[in-house]
């Protein structure tokens, strides 16, 4: 069991990273901010129940996360409910390929076109059933293991929403990208 | 290439780059693949890449004052702490 006297040390590294999430959680800096001064509070208090040589950053963001749902009375464990609509495979890939054979670039440099607004955008615009599996495997870095255990759910459940929501924000990023004029159009 | 190989690639296309693919040998075949197929593998290089800007352009730089007062908030309501 760990000590609360290493608390410090172990956990603290981590806030950052943590407050980025919540912030992409929340969409507000002020929420985000409240949400991880609670978990850490929480944390701090259950420290002695923390079993050492196990995962702490996942056990942080389990309670990251329980802290949102008890917070904003959010049921992550329900069917989701929202359609996402279907959205084909590969969705982002055709569509900058065809803009690139335009612009005469390869695919993955259109990529670095995207600013970070329209990215963020992208993800906050995703139902939270679906934006927390793709936060936390593709800019956290958790398995989808790592996930079920943090959101409660089956890994089933964390696949199929994980990928949905991959497709979905590809398609929110085109969105974002044609709206505000991203096709070729890095030199005007 | 086959037109059976690309389809199996890309069906596992999340699993393979989650490395979460649990049959070593599946995998084994499409980084095979994935040699010897232009295809996909501009696909997979494009998801790959995907992630990578994702993950660039929604993480935030680390703010000082959110971690001050994150430690001064710890220290208001647990004394112990940081002691």
């Amino acid at each position: 069991m760990a000590d609360q006297k290493n608390f410090e040390r172990d956990a603290m590294p981590f806030a950052h990273q943590l407050f980025s999430t919540a912030l992409r959680m929340t969409r507000n800096h002020a929420e985000a901010e409240d949400l991880v001064q609670e978990t850490y509070l929480k944390a701090y208090r259950a420290y002695d129940t923390f079993k050492e040589g196990t995962n702490l950053k996942a056990w942080l963001y389990r309670i990251l996360t329980n802290s949102y749902i008890n917070r904003y009375r959010r049921k992550m464990r329900r069917p989701v409910e929202t359609d996402l609509g279907d959205v084909e495979d590969l969705y982002l890939y055709r569509k900058v390929g065809d803009t690139s054979q335009v612009a005469q670039s390869a695919e993955d440099e259109v990529l670095d076109r995207f600013v970070d607004e329209h990215v963020k955008a992208a993800l906050e615009s995703l139902p939270e059933q679906f934006r927390f599996p793709v936060l936390l495997a593709d800019v956290d870095g958790f398995s989808y293991k790592e996930i079920a255990e943090i959101m409660d759910i089956p890994i089933g459940t964390v696949m199929s929403r994980l990928h949905r929501g991959r497709k979905a924000l590809e398609k929110a990023l085109w969105e974002y990208a044609e709206e505000h004029g991203l096709r070729g159009s890095d030199h005007d | 290439m086959t037109r059976r190989r690309c389809e199996d690639a890309l069906a596992n296309l999340y699993l393979y780059l989650d490395d979460e693919m649990n049959n070593r040998i599946h995998r084994s075949v499409i980084t095979w693949h994935l040699r010897h197929c232009e295809g996909c593998t501009s696909r997979f290089h494009f998801e790959e890449r995907l992630r990578i800007v994702i993950r660039e352009r929604v993480t935030e730089e680390p703010r000082q004052d959110v971690l001050d007062r994150l430690r001064g908030f710890l220290e208001e309501h647990e004394p112990g702490f940081g002691q």
